[in-house]
């Protein structure tokens, strides 16, 4: 087993932070306190090929692996969360479109994506259930050529900006039991209407918002797999998903650690750089190895995927660790800085609301934990 | 134009890391776990050869003398647009100063002729003595112009404005020719993630000492005329007489004591 | 390089390489002549100035008055300006066959064309811009100190078997030397064989600046900006106070990057080195790598808001506080109060 990254993938490490440190981290606290979609950002993300990073060259991508996209997007996020969470939720619209779609689907909605045209949501969490997909209302009609969609989707990130939004919806189920589907939908589309955007705690150049669906006709190629394989889809998509996102939140993380260890090392009290104080020490200490051992998992993660090997249990693990230790980090952060940790002229509070979403979004962690134990109670460890 | 040689090289990151520390032994700055880069005014002198070849046409080539990690540098430059790039490594190079390190660099060049011509940055971030270009016209027996600004190519000729202290002087030479270049040269291309996938498929040559015929005694420390006995700390100086109070007193206190001093 | 047959003891002499451009003599090469001058008494050995040129015999008068034993005046219309290849051929000539044993050669653009090319040659090293020297009259070896990047260190450089000992220092780095017109001296006139294939390189014509605002090379005093400015538009502060004292404005590298300064005005490792009689320096952190260009200043002024900040340490006087706040009163306080 090699620890080791490639010498390719030690390069796109080096132009991804190259990228981010001089074209995103210098707006990044403004992007955070505006709250407005970074279009500069978005724009030069998508003319220098980052959203199609991880899709084939088939299609316009540059067909990069798992794991490194995700060092990539690791260091995107470094520098910008805001940035990230954007180019995430598109990669993820992007895998479910190259993995399941028709290639009239990847046509008409990832090559517009790959070349940096498009921004696309997942819409899967409704306004009364989020992981509960048992009782999710949203269905797909079907009606000669087309699917007529009704229903409401909420917390949906970039839904503001999506030029398609790739929607779980009920279809009809030949067994009795529950039958979902993804179909695509363009956001242009009669009937398509976007809610209030939701005033966040973090992240907050990410649009939240409701969409909701009244009689919204999408022909019925739109479909994204095969009707019925929703939640197979929904669940092999999410681990998928997960990886990148927790490596969002594992680029806040680090963020947060540098900014500590540089500070610690210029603020003084007691006639000594704080970074000498013992206290400080092992707060460091432990920051730094949480952090390596959530970045190792995630590593772990995406390399099984990017082998063919069973990899959902890590990406699960993943998930419920990741977001429990980027919060214990950030708040030591937080302290390690003192009272100007507290303020805004300091990254560390924005770092802290940026991570508290990752234990929410695609999937909270109590139910990664559920399914974490069936699987271990089913298959051992 | 056929081959533009760039030279460049692998030096810490200051700006990340302002205080080095320093091999005591050596005089030299201790390199693990410091974050390395390409040397700014190198990325200067690439940014230039990649202009004329994608102007004039020919190959650009990124050479380095450096231990294996200096790859870093030469992958760097493919990315940017270098077409090849060579790596001359060998544990009897460490240590060399620049007669030595221009030395070797020079019997690669020539190795890989032929060249029209070697573009260098004017100083590493480093040790910032700008002697390679100059060392290296010599060993190449080549014309030299250092400091330059700015480069035009008539055929043959080579026309560049070279900036001394109070302006500048216009020069012309005949290639092939070695030049160094300062950073108001151009605006380096940045490294793009595209760039990455046509850079993995070009070659990185290594060469060895022995490989090019060099003989031990001109290399490394061996070769080096010039040592570094000792290092230590500069002389401790008085402390500095600092005026507090309201910035009303402290400047009234500050213009007061200059006067005393002289000092206006 | 193995050291050359010759040995070292038979290598004699002091030499200094006096830059004139223009029939001007570069002030660096009389500040190396006073220093050519302390290290030839201590090693009981003549001081001779290399002058190269056309028609510019009157300048080997102030040479001698600073201290030159002998001014080596190699004449040639091919000299008359700097040129690359017929400066190193003749002056590796001079060296080969007079065999001294230090050289000295100012660190100016042409210097440092110069000197690496013309030590290549020689086979020996170059010990480059050092700020301070020691020779020791028993072994004759000459001790260069020089600051280590980055570290704010010195280190002590040694060219202990090849010869010659060539040496470079930046201007304004070493104190001017008196002149005595009374001094005596020899001037002599070597043979100077060049044909016009030896230029390789043709130099068309020079441009200068137009000088706007005081010299920074020459500057009495010196306004320095450092990151700690802030912002591009605090620089009017600085310039206001400079304008007040007559000084010439320099920065920071960390300024230069941001366009705040040209290049011109960068003060440091890789800038210029200055030695005003009043430096101040406003929001200047202090890193070695800027100080080393200016720490030889007589009075150095530090208004930083970290009483912490390096620049404390080599700082005559200080003011800790905002800059924004102390700058404009400074400026205030100097033009009501008026200047000496």
């Amino acid at each position: 087993m090699d620890f080791g990254l490639t010498e390719e993938q030690q390069i796109y490490r080096r132009v991804a932070r190259e990228f981010a440190e001089r074209e995103l981290a210098p707006r990044a606290g403004a992007v955070e306190e505006r709250g407005e979609f970074p279009w500069d950002n978005i724009r030069l993300l998508a003319e220098e090929g980052y959203f199609g990073m991880a899709v084939s060259p088939q299609y316009g991508g540059l067909g990069l692996n798992a794991l490194t996209s995700a060092i990539i997007l690791e260091e995107i996020c470094r520098c910008c969360c805001n940035t990230g969470a954007i180019l995430q939720g598109t990669m993820v619209c992007a895998h479910l479109l190259e993995k399941y779609g028709s290639e009239q689907i990847k046509l008409k909605y990832l090559v517009p994506v790959t070349s940096g045209q498009s921004i696309a949501a997942f819409a899967a969490t409704e306004p009364q259930s989020g992981s509960d997909l048992t009782s999710h209302t949203t269905s797909a009609i079907d009606d000669g050529s087309d699917y007529v969609i009704n229903g409401r989707k909420a917390f949906i990130g970039n839904a503001l900006e999506a030029h398609f939004v790739v929607v779980l919806a009920r279809t009809p189920s030949r067994s009795g039991r529950p039958s979902f589907s993804w179909i695509a939908v363009d956001r242009q589309a009669q009937g398509l209407s976007i809610g209030r955007r939701e005033k966040t705690l973090g992240i907050r150049a990410l649009s939240v918002a409701e969409i909701a669906f009244r009689n919204v006709r999408t022909p019925k190629s739109n479909i994204v797999g095969s009707e019925g394989e929703g939640l197979a889809i929904l669940s092999s998509g999410l681990h998928w998903g997960n990886i990148f996102l927790m490596t969002e939140v594992i680029g806040v993380a680090q963020a947060a650690l540098e900014a500590s260890i540089s500070y610690a090392k210029e603020r003084r009290s007691l006639g000594v750089p704080i970074a000498q104080h013992q206290a400080v020490q092992f707060m460091v200490s432990d920051m730094a190895t949480e952090l390596e051992m959530c970045r190792l998992l995630a590593y772990k993660a995406a390399s099984h995927y990017d082998q063919g090997l069973p990899f959902e249990k890590y990406a699960t693990m993943l998930k419920i660790a990741a977001p429990d230790m980027a919060m214990r980090l950030t708040n030591k952060a937080i302290q390690i800085h003192g009272a100007a940790g507290y303020c805004q002229d300091f990254p560390v509070e924005r770092l802290m609301r940026q991570a508290r979403l990752y234990s929410i979004g695609e999937g909270t962690s109590e139910m990664h934990r559920q399914a974490l134990a069936r699987l271990l109670f089913r298959e051992g460890v | 134009m056929e081959q533009i040689i760039v030279c460049i090289k692998q030096v810490p990151d200051f700006s990340k890391v302002p205080d080095v520390p320093i091999d005591p032994k050596k005089g030299t700055i201790r390199r693990e776990g410091i974050p390395s880069i390409l040397n700014p005014p190198d990325k200067n002198a690439l940014e230039e050869a990649l202009r004329l070849r994608d102007s004039g046409g020919g190959i650009v080539t990124c050479i380095t003398m450096g231990p294996p990690q200096a790859r870093a540098v030469l992958q760097d430059a493919l990315v940017m647009g270098a077409d090849r790039a060579v790596l001359v490594s060998g544990p009897a190079l460490a240590g060399a100063d620049t007669l030595s390190t221009s030395y070797v660099l020079a019997a690669a060049i020539r190795r890989l002729s032929p060249f029209d011509l070697v573009i260098c940055g004017r100083e590493t971030a480093d040790s910032g003595t700008g002697h390679i270009a100059p060392s290296l016209a010599e060993w190449l027996d080549l014309p030299q112009i250092t400091c330059v600004r700015k480069i035009e190519i008539h055929g043959r000729l080579l026309w560049a404005q070279r900036t001394i202290e109070d302006g500048y002087q216009e020069i012309e030479g005949p290639l092939p020719m070695v030049l160094s270049v300062t950073r108001e040269i151009n605006q380096p291309r940045p490294l793009r993630l595209r760039g990455v996938a046509e850079a993995m498929k070009k070659v990185i040559t290594t060469y060895s000492p022995a490989g090019l015929g060099l003989e031990p005694k001109n290399l490394g420390l061996a070769g080096s005329p010039t040592q570094v006995p000792r290092l230590f700390p500069p002389r401790p100086r008085q402390e500095a007489q600092v005026f507090s109070g309201s910035a009303a007193e402290a400047v009234e206190a500050l213009v007061a004591r200059l006067r005393e001093l002289r000092a206006i | 390089m193995s050291a050359p047959a010759r040995l070292a003891a038979d290598h004699r002499g002091v030499w200094v390489f006096a830059e004139q451009r223009e029939g001007v003599l570069q002030p660096v090469s009389l500040e190396l002549t006073g220093l050519g001058r302390r290290l030839a008494d201590q090693l009981n050995t003549p001081l001779e100035v290399v002058l190269l040129g056309d028609g510019v015999g009157d300048l080997a008068e102030e040479l001698i008055a600073c201290g030159a034993d002998r001014v080596l005046l190699g004449e040639h219309p091919l000299l008359r300006d700097y040129q690359t290849d017929c400066y190193t051929r003749v002056l590796a000539g001079l060296i080969l066959g007079r065999g001294p044993e230090i050289v000295l050669i100012g660190s100016t653009s042409n210097g440092r064309d110069l000197a690496p090319r013309l030590s290549t040659r020689l086979r020996t090293g170059l010990m480059a811009d050092c700020i301070d020297f020691e020779v020791d009259p028993a072994s004759r070896i000459l001790t260069g100190i020089k600051p280590v990047a980055g570290s704010g260190l010195l280190a002590s450089i040694i060219c202990p078997q090849h010869r010659p000992q060539i040496v470079t220092a930046r201007p304004g780095v070493l104190p001017r030397p008196a002149s005595d017109p009374s001094r005596k001296g020899e001037v002599r006139r070597p043979d100077i064989e060049l044909g016009d294939t030896d230029a390789r390189t043709r130099l068309l014509r020079t441009v200068r600046d137009s000088t706007g605002g005081a010299r920074l090379d020459d500057a009495p005093v010196v306004v320095a900006a450092g990151q700690g400015v802030g912002c591009e538009e605090n620089l009017c502060l600085l310039e206001q106070l400079a304008e007040v004292l007559g000084a010439a404005l320099g920065a920071t590298r960390p300024v230069v990057d941001a366009g705040w300064l040209p290049e011109s005005a960068q003060i440091g490792q890789s800038g210029k080195s200055v030695r005003p009689r009043l430096y101040i320096a406003c929001g200047v952190h202090g890193a070695s790598f800027h100080t080393v260009g200016m720490q030889n200043s007589d009075v150095i002024v530090a208004i930083n808001d970290d009483p912490q900040a390096p620049i404390f340490k080599i700082a005559t006087l200080g003011v800790v506080g905002d800059l924004r706040e102390i700058v404009p009163l400074l400026t205030d306080r100097l033009k009501h109060a008026g200047l000496i």
